[in-house]
């Protein structure tokens, strides 16, 4: 076991796995549904071990603790922190309605007790003519009480405690422009943000030098 | 004042046959005459891609024509800039040639300024464009310099006599992986504001993430087990064909989200 354990947390062992997972992810591509899911978390979860495995294994050892050292474990640990949320993220679902002006929806279905309402849309255009962006004015309502206002358009979504909605598409109506949303929770989101900020705080320990 | 482009593309391919010749007749001067070319050519493109960006009021970098253009820009900036330094000049010898390739490619594509789709009007989006061309410019000089070593053990050059290739070819990439991965990290968070997804595994995204699995494999082989030098070498060249089919190659073949470029 002891052997097993050496061999495993080797940096040649884990480049290797890396190189694996490199071909098994681009070979996902082209699998069916399942199989493309089945590979992509096999290949995040062997990673995942792998590097908790080389993780431990390094701060058992009494070397010298540097700046370099500690930037090392911060950035592989934001590595593993972002297979996390990137397992996590695998099965998040995301729904899209079409709504016209002062229709709403409720969301109940999908764990929200609030519901949707479109307000107005509307659209800015270039001066050469080509749409330049789409706005809705959404409420969020609760028990006929208006939550949250706000305008969101094409890069800036409505965040609203564990809720997001997006802009996602636009079509003229008889009655009113249609609106395109797009509704996701935004749970897991915080895993992979602080894993991102471990590895950006993590590379500025990494650059000094050896 | 896409004519200074295409003349600065003129000049570009005047450095490269200079570098070509200094490799052929093994000539100091015409190498210097490579630098000279190119960093005319460099200066012309400044002011091209400066007039092109004042005029549409952003990064000249939403088309394959400003893309390939602007990149290799990034590449002349960083081999002047690191030239001096590192002794980098004979790299010119695979880089002025490549930079040829990417803007003959450029110009295949639609020349035009046109105003921003809604999707790719945000500040992530420009600090993503901005990262990817600091990285793969490195990424390029640190191909250069791995293949100029595995050509230099079959001849000896002159030339290439007075640079450490190996360790150019390091620290390069060692310079470029921290781009590369705020690359990945704004192309997240422009994704997660545009459509709700910050990692849809899209071909391209696939391909990004092995690009930096691929150099962060060549860093990695630096340490540890002893490795041959030319085994390395082999692996940066590696990264960097990821690299342009990451930019090139994935855009041709496999549609996806990244189809603005």
């Amino acid at each position: 076991m002891e052997h097993f354990l050496k061999r495993f947390t080797a940096i040649s062992t884990s480049m290797l796995i890396l190189a694996i997972c490199s071909f098994l992810l681009l070979i996902a591509i082209y699998l069916p549904e399942k199989g493309t899911l089945l590979v992509r978390a096999f290949c995040l979860s062997l990673l995942g071990i792998n590097l908790l495995a080389c993780i431990l294994k390094r701060l058992g050892t009494r070397n010298k603790w540097s700046l370099r050292r500690i930037g090392i474990l911060v950035f592989h640990t934001g590595i593993i922190l972002l297979i996390i949320a990137l397992l996590y993220n695998l099965q998040t679902e995301k729904t899209y309605v079409e709504l016209a002006e002062d229709q709403a929806r409720n969301l109940k279905q999908m764990g929200y007790p609030v519901s949707l309402k479109v307000e107005r849309v509307r659209l800015e255009f270039h001066p050469g003519g080509s749409v330049k962006q789409y706005y809705t004015r959404v409420s969020l309502i609760e028990n006929g009480q208006v939550l949250k206002q706000a305008e969101i358009s094409v890069n800036h979504p409505l965040v609203y405690k564990g809720l997001k909605v997006y802009q996602t598409a636009f079509k003229p109506g008889t009655t009113g422009n249609i609106s395109g949303l797009t509704i996701k929770s935004s749970q897991g989101l915080e895993i992979a943000g602080l894993g991102a900020l471990f590895l950006l705080t993590g590379s500025v320990g990494l650059a000094r030098r050896r | 004042m896409d004519n200074i482009l295409f003349i600065a593309f003129f000049f570009y391919l005047a450095g490269a046959i200079a570098f070509m010749a200094s490799y052929w007749f093994d000539s100091v001067r015409s190498m210097r005459a490579g630098v000279f070319l190119l960093t005319a050519a460099f200066s012309l493109q400044t002011l091209g891609l400066m007039s092109r960006g004042l005029a549409a009021g952003r990064l000249p970098s939403s088309s394959l024509y400003e893309f390939m253009f602007l990149f290799s820009w990034g590449i002349s900036l960083i081999y002047l800039l690191a030239g001096q330094r590192y002794r980098f000049q004979a790299t010119g010898l695979v880089v002025a040639p490549l930079q040829v390739i990417l803007m003959a490619y450029g110009l295949t594509g639609l020349q035009e300024v046109k105003p921003l789709v809604p999707a790719l009007q945000s500040v992530w989006l420009q600090i993503h464009v901005v990262m990817a061309i600091s990285a793969y410019s490195l990424f390029a000089l640190s191909f250069a310099s791995a293949l100029l070593f595995l050509f230099n053990v079959k001849r000896q050059n002159k030339l290439l006599s007075n640079f450490n290739p190996e360790k150019t070819s390091y620290q390069a990439a060692a310079w470029g992986f921290p781009f590369m991965t705020l690359v990945l990290l704004t192309g997240a968070i422009w994704a997660e504001q545009v459509w709700g997804a910050w990692w849809t595994w899209d071909p391209k995204e696939t391909w990004a993430l092995i690009t930096w699995f691929i150099y962060a494999i060549y860093l990695h082989l630096y340490r540890g087990q002893p490795w041959t030098a030319r085994a390395k070498a082999w692996v940066a060249v590696a990264g960097f064909a990821a690299v342009m089919f990451t930019l090139l190659g994935v855009s041709l073949l496999m549609p996806g989200v990244h189809s603005y470029l």
